[in-house]
């Protein structure tokens, strides 16, 4: 007899199909605006860091000085790539893991067009000598109430859907989403109205260290939570088991709950702000490593003894990458913030770009890439047309990040860190040891911005509709037959 | 776990870190007490308001925009965070001609005026807290030189037009960093000044670079507002003695 399918399950494959296509233009709307901004970040990228080693590089034009490209290149990555890709995968997750079926996509569509233009027109705006300088709040000061507005818009769903989610248990992404979804706006909000509106009346040095903070708070209690749902939800799914152990996991949360708030203002160590802030964004910098090892140990162990299948998933491959990649994160942010290292890592080149690139692109990019090449076959009904692009995605993407980490992070932060510090070698020479590390930098980029136009090319065809109808998925790995034909 | 106690675990678990490290630092961050010079100790009373020259507000604001926070700094570590102080220029000068060893770490007044303080990211580029005195020392060395080129006993005898110009070399930087230092990775902010026709004898701030004939590069209003800000960089000197953390600080009596 062929396998029973119960009614239960028949209503479930339903209900699964009827939130995905409620979905579908939101969703793909926010992964492939989140691409193509992605694309433009990484040109600027590439741009920024060949102006760092050869500052005669495309010329004098204004537009393209390193300080204003630099800004326009972070800027477009967190707020058009990430939080685009943050919050696709969001509302779709949300929607499933809740069981509710979206009847707000065309609001949340026309938001993400808003948020795209804004994004648009504030990228121009720092291009044009209109941006603040400031870490991680780069846009002109108009823009942030009117991103704020829009999230509102986007995220105030998923915290509906929440509410009258059908299901008994509430699984583990959906606390990780919910926290996501809440401290958001607070960490935002506190943020840009302490540095921007009222700064003024405020202290220039705490203005500097409250950015220092928020700038670890939207990597910690955004970006991570958002990427670590994704992580929960894909894992289990793919390789068909239960999550390793559900206490690690909400040991996991409640400590990231706990450590990740007070992270951020070991960036300002030496400043004239209290010591005691400084100390206690290194400590809590540190002690990141616990709930980092906890997600990355649970996620490990559940598909620990299925290597065919992280093999031959492509969301699974790349959700594991990028949990070695929030171990990464976890310890190198660790010793760059260890007081004994930080004083040569501060102010090194590296120390703290080469650090967030991780968390950004090894950590949440990877995450996110995972989320996306499971997501976009549901919502689009369509399988991705070629494992090989796949390949080059993930593969070009990893060489990329681990030639940024290694030059920015290891031996940029600690090689030029160790010379500014060393009294009896000259300034000027610690800066002359910049040139390789400069350079391996731009060619981790080249790669990272070659591996997606393979990831943007892909997506736009799927986006097209343009993907492969098929029953079976497409993988990354030829399965080898091993039964004989006849 | 229910929704109720997510939430109750939820702020409680961010509402004491924000308050301990982000809001409550704020309000108290607003209103320092200034610090008071003391008879017995200093020697004078009154109150530590050091000056600030230059265009602070307008020029820190063009420093953030054009990114020169991503290169430079503007901190002078305490040695438990570094050894800036070890530095001959960094922290003040160690051998300026009439106050000795300047050098101090940075202090809150230093930002005083700046709405928000350019501690900066990376030292792809030189600490610029001490920008200025550097420059002033280098007028100083610069002058020296000349008036012994041209056979001047005093420095002041100097004439006006053979006096090395402190603005002047600003903008030189600014229009082409790699004229002072070819190993230099500063961008050119050329946007910043305009090429005209010179006039008679030219502009007097023209700039003293190799152009072509009959032309000449003048700085505009943002290259002048920066100049002014950099030139401004002076964080040194004396504090009142509750402030200074100096190895050979004199002992009260």
């Amino acid at each position: 007899m062929a396998s029973e399918i119960t009614s239960q399950q028949v209503e479930d494959k339903v209900l699964r199909a009827q939130i995905d296509r409620s979905l579908r233009h939101p969703v793909m709307f926010f992964f492939t605006s989140g691409a193509a901004w992605l694309a433009v970040s990484l040109i600027l990228g590439v741009i920024a860091s060949a102006k760092s080693h050869s500052p005669g590089f495309l010329g004098d034009c204004s537009l393209l000085s390193y300080g204003r490209v630099f800004q326009a290149h972070m800027a477009t990555f967190i707020y058009g790539w990430g939080a685009q890709a943050a919050f696709g995968t969001i509302i779709w997750l949300m929607a499933r893991l809740s069981r509710q079926e979206s009847k707000k996509a065309g609001v949340i569509l026309t938001i993400g067009h808003v948020w795209n233009a804004v994004i648009g027109l504030g990228t121009l705006g720092i291009l044009l000598g209109g941006g603040t300088g400031k870490a991680w709040m780069y846009f002109p000061t108009w823009v942030w109430p009117v991103l704020l507005v829009c999230y509102f818009g986007i995220g105030i769903w998923s915290v509906i859907a929440f509410r009258v989610r059908r299901g008994g248990h509430v699984y583990i992404s959906q606390w990780y989403l919910m926290a996501a979804l809440f401290w958001f706006p607070w960490v935002f909000l506190s943020g840009n109205i302490f540095i921007n509106t009222f700064a003024d009346a405020g202290n220039g040095v705490m203005a500097a260290g409250i950015n220092a903070w928020f700038r670890s708070a939207m990597l910690f209690l955004f970006f991570t939570p958002v990427a670590i749902a994704s992580a929960y939800y894909i894992a289990p799914k793919v390789t068909g088991r239960p999550v390793y152990s559900y206490k690690l996991a909400l040991l996991g949360f409640w400590s990231l709950a706990v450590i990740g708030p007070w992270v951020g203002m070991q960036k300002v160590m030496g400043a004239p702000i209290p010591s005691f802030l400084q100390f206690a964004g290194a400590g809590a910098a540190i002690l990141f490593i616990i709930p980092a090892l906890c997600v990355a140990l649970n996620i490990l162990k559940t598909t620990a003894g299925k290597s065919s299948a992280v093999a031959h998933s492509p969301s699974l491959r790349f959700t594991i990458a990028g949990m070695i990649g929030l171990l990464s994160t976890a310890v190198v942010g660790g010793l760059l913030a260890l007081p004994d290292a930080l004083r040569f890592t501060q102010f090194a080149f590296g120390g703290t770009y080469g650090y967030e690139i991780l968390a950004l692109y090894g950590f949440f990019s990877m995450t996110m890439f995972g989320a996306i090449y499971f997501i976009v076959p549901r919502v689009t009904n369509r399988e991705w047309i070629s494992g090989g692009l796949i390949r080059q995605h993930f593969w070009l993407s990893l060489y990329g990040v681990v030639f940024i980490g290694l030059f920015c992070c290891i031996l940029g932060a600690f090689m030029h860190g160790y010379a500014l510090e060393t009294l009896d070698v000259p300034a000027e020479s610690a800066q002359d040891r910049l040139f390789a590390y400069t350079v391996g930098v731009t060619t981790g980029w080249v790669f990272v911005a070659l591996a997606n136009v393979f990831f943007c090319l892909h997506l736009l065809l799927m986006w097209l509709r343009l993907g492969r109808r098929s029953s079976h998925p497409t993988l990354l790995e030829h399965h080898e037959p091993t039964l004989p034909a006849a | 776990m229910t929704v109720k106690t997510f939430f109750i675990g939820l702020i409680a678990s961010f509402a004491l870190p924000w308050l301990a490290v982000v809001a409550v630092p704020y309000a108290s961050m607003r209103a320092v007490e200034i610090p008071q010079y003391d008879m017995a100790k200093d020697g004078k009373e009154g109150a530590y308001t050091p000056v600030k020259s230059g265009r602070v507000a307008n020029g820190s604001a063009i420093y953030g925009a054009e990114g020169c926070a991503q290169c430079h700094s503007q901190l002078s570590r305490p040695t438990y965070a570094g050894n800036d102080l070890g530095r001959p220029d960094l922290a003040g000068l160690a051998k300026d001609p009439n106050l000795g060893d300047t050098r101090r770490e940075s202090n809150l007044w230093d930002y005083d005026k700046e709405p928000y303080a350019w501690i900066g990211e990376t030292r792809m580029g030189p600490d610029l807290g001490n920008y200025g005195r550097r420059m002033e020392l280098l007028a100083i060395e610069e002058n020296k030189a000349r008036a012994e080129e041209l056979g001047i006993k005093e420095i002041k005898d100097l004439p006006v037009a053979e006096r090395f110009n402190v603005e002047n070399a600003v903008f030189t930087h600014l229009y082409d960093p790699r004229i002072g230092n070819v190993k230099s990775i500063c961008p050119s902010y050329k946007c910043f000044f305009t090429t005209d026709k010179v006039y008679g004898q030219g502009a007097v701030n023209a700039l003293k670079i190799e152009s072509k004939d009959g032309e000449q590069v003048i700085p505009g209003e943002r290259a002048q507002t920066l100049a002014s800000y950099l030139l401004g960089l002076k964080r040194d000197g004396e504090v009142p003695d509750s402030m200074n953390f100096a190895r050979n600080k004199k002992s009260s009596k």
